[in-house]
């Protein structure tokens, strides 16, 4: 069973925050622990679903952006 | 010049100062998805999403142009930081009499969303978003506010930490075991993934 510590270790790198010396610890022993890659494989997969639930905002909402600021622009040199 | 795609943020806030609004455009394409969800996250209404998402970048507009911008490299935190926050005076003023704190006395409505879903957001939102956000709502808050700001804050755990008053590693625990629970929960519910 891995530790807390290791398992923390997971998320950080998961969400690439893992310093390099311990990403590679944690690489090496990914590579040996079935355990280990199970729970890296479970995390990674709800991260990825919630990835999914991401939300784009409206095409129109970005136009109005664009345009305000364009006007903005014109107005500052008018 | 480089294309603009291959141009690092604090480039295209520089470039956009200068009157290349193509830049500000790449900007709105990289990261429109994380500060319109941590918006949406919070009111739950697309319509209303969208306005505050729209003022968002009329604040990030005035900021860059008049010079106020100073937070080089980090672009993406602070503008969700900002919607963030425009997200959190709108419900605050909604809900000018409610305080609702955490056991360590944090006011919640920092992280957490408490306005209704309209019945017209139900019937836009896709099964799958609705799934995911109602398993959210159901993690304990500790969980729910790390989730949150992670991962759609674009907050670091150490900011996390910082915020919180907490340990990297508790902020860390915190997102393991909220990534345990939703799993739990998926499972138990059959969500499709």
């Amino acid at each position: 069973m891995p530790s807390k510590s290791t398992t923390n270790h997971l998320i950080a790198l998961l969400y690439n925050e893992l310093e390099p010396t311990a990403k590679s610890d944690l690489l090496e022993e990914l590579s040996l622990n079935n355990d280990l890659q199970q729970q890296f494989n479970d995390y990674a997969e709800t991260i990825s679903f919630l990835d999914e639930s991401e939300l784009d905002a409206n095409p129109t909402s970005i136009q109005l952006i664009m345009e305000y600021s364009a006007k903005l622009k014109e107005l500052e040199h008018a | 010049m480089k294309n603009v795609q291959q141009i690092s943020d604090q480039e295209l806030v520089h470039l956009y100062i200068q009157g290349n609004e193509a830049c500000l455009e790449q900007l709105l394409k990289r990261h429109q998805r994380s500060i319109f969800s941590a918006i949406y996250l919070l009111v739950k209404n697309r319509a209303l999403a969208e306005d505050i998402f729209q003022e968002t970048f009329i604040k990030i507009i005035h900021t860059l142009r008049l010079g106020n911008y100073n937070e080089e490299g980090k672009f993406g935190p602070w503008a969700v930081r900002i919607g963030r926050n425009l997200t959190i005076d709108y419900i605050r003023k909604q809900k000018r009499n409610l305080t609702i704190t955490d056991s360590d006395g944090n006011d919640i409505l920092s992280y957490i969303q408490i306005a209704e879903e309209s019945r017209e957001d139900k019937l836009i939102q896709y099964q799958t978003e609705q799934n995911i956000k109602e398993l959210v709502k159901r993690l304990p808050d500790e969980q729910r506010e790390v989730l949150i700001m992670r991962h759609w804050g674009d907050m670091s755990f150490k900011e996390i930490a910082e915020k919180t008053g907490v340990s990297i590693n508790t902020a860390l625990g915190r997102m393991r075991y909220a990534l345990s629970n939703l799993r739990k929960m998926m499972d138990q519910q059959a969500v499709k993934m």
